[in-house]
């Protein structure tokens, strides 16, 4: 396993471990949030270092290097490639159906005023469908010009 | 596309495992390649006949439309 494994699992310690002090230390509104950092940085970290020691012990370099072997054929693997174009096509579908549902239904709520903020929530969803058509629409534009 | 891969590897006596690993390919493609569910790519089935020592249209024969997946 790589060094930079290794640094990179200190690094999320010691953000972790800043986290708990500063959440001990201070009294702040974002308590809880760097409660939960200090959780997600420690145990993830704590995790990334025992990883790193764990496979660079000679008995388990072998092992470890049919796992990379494997990662490697199953990022690369033309079938999953192929289907994991098509769940984001699916994905991207879905994505439009229910922003656009959403619209409806939050202009429903909002004006039956069973919903207090339904007009910001009607502009969110009408602006995430709206950025999803560009985006696919610019994504789709690059593609072919770098086919052509 | 029609293709006999499953025959050319088991007539080789290897395992699906073992040659998707050959073809660094996971043995689900392997699968789906030999029952017809999925076309592999050009480079693929290159890399198919090479391993296999034979062309191409030795293996892989046309069946229909040249969609990369069945419907």
């Amino acid at each position: 396993m790589k060094r930079s494994n290794l640094i990179v699992g200190i690094v999320y310690f010691l953000i972790g471990a800043a986290c708990l002090a500063a959440a001990k230390l201070t009294e702040t509104r974002l308590e809880s949030l760097l409660w939960g950092f200090s959780g997600a940085g420690l145990c993830s970290g704590t995790v990334v270092i025992c990883r790193y020691f764990y496979w660079n012990a000679p008995s388990n370099r072998e092992e470890y290097a049919e796992r990379l072997e494997n990662e490697r054929i199953e990022l690369h693997d033309e079938l999953k490639q192929h289907l994991r174009d098509r769940a984001g096509r699916y994905a991207y579908l879905m994505g439009l159906c229910v922003s656009s549902v959403s619209i409806m239904v939050f202009a429903v709520l909002g004006m039956l005023e069973l919903v207090p903020e339904g007009k910001i929530l009607m502009l969110y969803a009408g602006g995430y469908m709206i950025m999803q058509l560009v985006a696919g629409w610019v994504f789709f534009r690059k593609l072919l010009e770098k086919y052509q | 596309m029609k293709n006999n891969v499953e025959a050319l590897r088991r007539a080789r006596g290897l395992s699906q495992e073992a040659f998707a690993r050959a073809l660094r390919v996971s043995r689900q493609t392997v699968s789906s390649i030999e029952n017809g569910k999925y076309n592999p790519s050009l480079e693929l089935a290159f890399a198919i006949a090479a391993f296999f020592e034979l062309r191409i249209e030795e293996i892989f024969a046309p069946e229909g439309s040249g969609n990369n997946e069945k419907e």
